[in-house]
């Protein structure tokens, strides 16, 4: 066991996560379906965000979405008082800070920022029918992405080149994330039975499979040294279940009125455990060969339940209103734990090890989250200029997660506006096509004095996070629609004509 | 290490969509390691240039703890250091910080001075952050007054690479007990031969002695 304790005890603990454009609020980016991505919405996206919705789709819906996503995002921090460059480090009484070198001002204190561009395929197919007058049966297959995101901060030109120190260039930002992605891919399917024309209800469940490759700054005792900076490599997954739940309800009996919920369970329900290696490379001085490593560890992943709520009305033939929204406990994701392969972790309220965990050194390195509850609502309309063509405008918000004492540049949240514009034009009868852009406006932060990322005790101690934080996403969200019915009785043909 | 895992796939699907800033985790973490090979070794401000010990590191030091305000006049410690390599492990025996000989097992109060067991602390690149927690100075050992001192005390400790018989760094302390305060200064664990204290002993890893008593 020497590696396995030479492993708890170098502390070299992986960055966890990485910064998502998220979507809405803490890690979540289902967006796909745009507009008609509701829980009152039938159509294969029902499968995620309401499988009821699936019992009241007569036919067959073929779905291929992808959202295209730009985001910018910021993070500016100060050096903390009595911390400057080139300060004597006895006078610097900031936990886990350690004032940048006199030589290299910048390395730790700036603005760091992003630009990056990602991109979330969805795919589905739904089937539903009648199986008797009062009875629908449907189902369907879908493949998505709820979560997650990947970033890559940009590098830090001042110090490109430099002969001194290897880690700055990669931005003051290192600390807590360089490069990254974290995400949770849904391979789902789901069930429904409609009831008469007023009640449909559906479950899903499937695999889940989280995946996470981050690459952040580390120093062995968690502090922000530029002298003795290493990195730390966290490549893990898992694979796990997840399952949900909903119902549609159509007080008029037809689709002019909708009202869905539904429930989604946290993936792997008690939370998912990546299994992987974390690499990492001493940066103490490289005054020794033994400066790197590979080491078996696994990570808990807490995933959020949610639940949402949605009503539709078709107030006329041309004029449709949607109001949605969603409430996702992020309150779940609240510890991100790296411990040696096999070991089950539990992390107290100050970021100490648990008594419970027989040999402490196995916890490699905790990242504390301690997210908040968060929701999200939008209001939505659609206006029919004919009817192949469907005007769409949506307005959104969503609350932040994330709170001030552990918000740092490896996972971002913020409370936001959407502004949506987008429209569906039937191509043919049976294929549809969909562009809907959002734009999201992000309300910046400043944590300067409300963060508390370094009180934590060992292995939760991070350096400080504090700052000014921003961040800018624009959404395009694409999709073909095929839908049509191929079990419905044809219509009566025209009997020929004899002269 | 260069495998390209499946989230490398949806990033794929971005750049066909013209996308720019994709994630390279693999590829930023090498790149580091090239560049810190090009600087190449370098030695830490306050530490002598260190290598990863061995067992043969184990044995009896004399231990001199400086603090800034009392640069001449050490806190002297008797130091059972013993390590694999990897990690490191000390146990402190104060000794009177007049004579830097006389072991002291007794505080003036009359109370028992046991020795204290500190680590197993990881060794790095031939240095190691050793935590001292709830340390305690009797009164005969400290250098600046008579009294019995708590102390929570940050080492930064390299095993030199050129003198093997020398473990020396920085620290920075915070006195807890009986009052608030701040300390830093140098350390220097010097091998005792024979048993034998060195007079005057080394107190930073820069080889500066204590005054001579």
């Amino acid at each position: 066991m020497r590696t396995t304790r030479a492993l708890a005890l170098v502390g070299l603990g992986a960055g966890i996560l990485w910064t998502s454009p998220a979507a809405a609020s803490g890690l979540s980016t289902a967006r796909f379906g745009g507009e008609r991505g509701t829980p009152m919405d039938v159509n294969s996206t029902s499968i995620f965000y309401n499988p009821g919705a699936l019992g009241s789709l007569s036919g067959i819906d073929l779905f291929l979405d992808v959202n295209a996503a730009w985001r910018t995002a910021s993070y500016e921090r100060a050096a903390p008082p009595g911390c400057g460059t080139g300060a004597d480090p006895a006078g610097c009484n900031v936990p886990q800070e350690v004032p940048e070198p006199a030589d290299a001002p910048g390395a730790n204190n700036g603005k760091a920022s992003l630009t990056n561009l990602a991109a979330a395929p969805m795919v589905g197919a739904a089937a539903g029918g009648n199986v008797s007058e009062s009875v629908r049966l449907a189902g369907g297959i879908a493949f998505f992405v709820p979560f997650g995101g990947q970033s890559s901060w940009n590098q830090n030109d001042d110090f490109a080149g430099n002969g001194s120190y290897a880690g700055p260039v990669d931005g003051v930002q290192r600390w807590y994330s360089i490069d990254g992605v974290l995400r949770t891919l849904y391979l789902s399917g789901a069930f429904a039975i409609g009831i008469s024309d007023y009640v449909s209800i559906g479950i899903s469940g499937g695999i889940a499979i989280t995946q996470s490759q981050t690459v952040r700054a580390r120093e062995l005792s968690g502090n922000n040294s530029v002298d003795l900076e290493g990195r730390a490599l966290l490549d893990a997954s898992s694979i796990d279940p997840h399952l949900g739940a909903g119902v549609l309800v159509t007080p008029l009996g037809n689709q002019d009125l909708r009202v869905g919920v539904s429930y989604q369970a946290p993936t792997g329900f008690n939370g998912a455990k990546a299994k992987g290696l974390l690499h990492r490379y001493d940066g103490a001085g490289n005054l020794s060969g033994n400066v790197a490593g590979t080491d078996d560890i696994e990570v808990d992943f807490n995933w959020p339940d949610i639940i949402r709520l949605g009503v539709g009305w078709r107030a006329t033939k041309n004029f449709e209103a949607r109001l949605f929204g969603d409430f996702t406990r992020w309150s779940l994701f609240n510890d991100n734990c790296v411990v040696v392969a096999g070991i089950d972790c539990e992390i107290n309220d100050d970021g100490s090890v648990a008594d419970s965990v027989a040999n402490s050194n196995d916890v490699v390195v905790n990242t504390p989250r301690r997210w908040n509850d968060a929701f999200g609502i939008r209001a939505g309309a659609s206006y029919w200029v004919i009817p192949a063509v469907e005007l769409q405008l949506g307005l959104g918000y969503d609350s932040n997660a994330i709170p001030d004492r552990t918000l740092g540049p490896d996972l971002l949240d913020f409370h936001d506006v959407s502004v949506a514009l987008g429209g569906k034009f039937q191509l043919i009868d049976e294929l549809f096509l969909s562009a809907a852009y959002t734009q999201f406006f992000y309300i910046p932060r400043n944590t300067t004095d409300t963060n508390a990322s370094h009180t934590f005790a060992a292995p939760s101690a991070q350096p400080y996070a504090g700052g000014n934080y921003s961040q800018n996403i624009g959404v395009l969200n694409v999709y073909v629609q095929a839908a049509f019915d191929p079990f419905s009785a044809p219509p009566p043909s025209t009997p020929a004509t004899t002269e | 290490m260069r495998k390209r895992p499946f989230v490398t796939f949806l990033c794929a699907g971005s750049l066909l969509l013209g996308a720019s800033g994709c994630p390279d985790p693999e590829g930023k973490f090498e790149d580091f390691q090239r560049r810190f090979e090009e600087i190449g070794p370098k030695q830490v401000a306050g530490l002598c240039a260190a290598a990863q010990p061995d067992a043969m590191a184990t044995g009896s030091y004399f231990f001199s703890l400086t603090p800034t305000v009392s640069p001449n006049k050490p806190a002297p410690f008797i130091a059972d250091v013993q390590t694999d390599g990897s990690d490191v492990t000390i146990t402190l025996t104060p000794v009177n910080a007049d004579d830097r000989s006389t072991v002291i097992t007794m505080t003036a109060q009359g109370d028992p001075v046991m020795p204290q067991t500190f680590g197993p602390f990881p060794i790095s690149n031939g240095i190691a952050t050793l935590d001292l927690v709830d340390a305690f100075v009797p009164g005969d050992s400290n250098p600046l007054s008579e009294n019995n001192l708590t102390v929570q005390a940050t080492l930064e400790m390299a095993f030199c690479s050129d003198d093997p018989s020398i473990l020396c760094g920085t620290f920075v302390a915070n006195v807890t007990a009986p009052f608030a305060l701040d300390l830093e200064g140098t350390f220097a664990f010097q091998a005792r031969e024979n048993d034998m204290n060195p007079e005057p002993p080394v107190v930073d890893c820069d080889g500066r002695q204590a005054d001579a008593i």
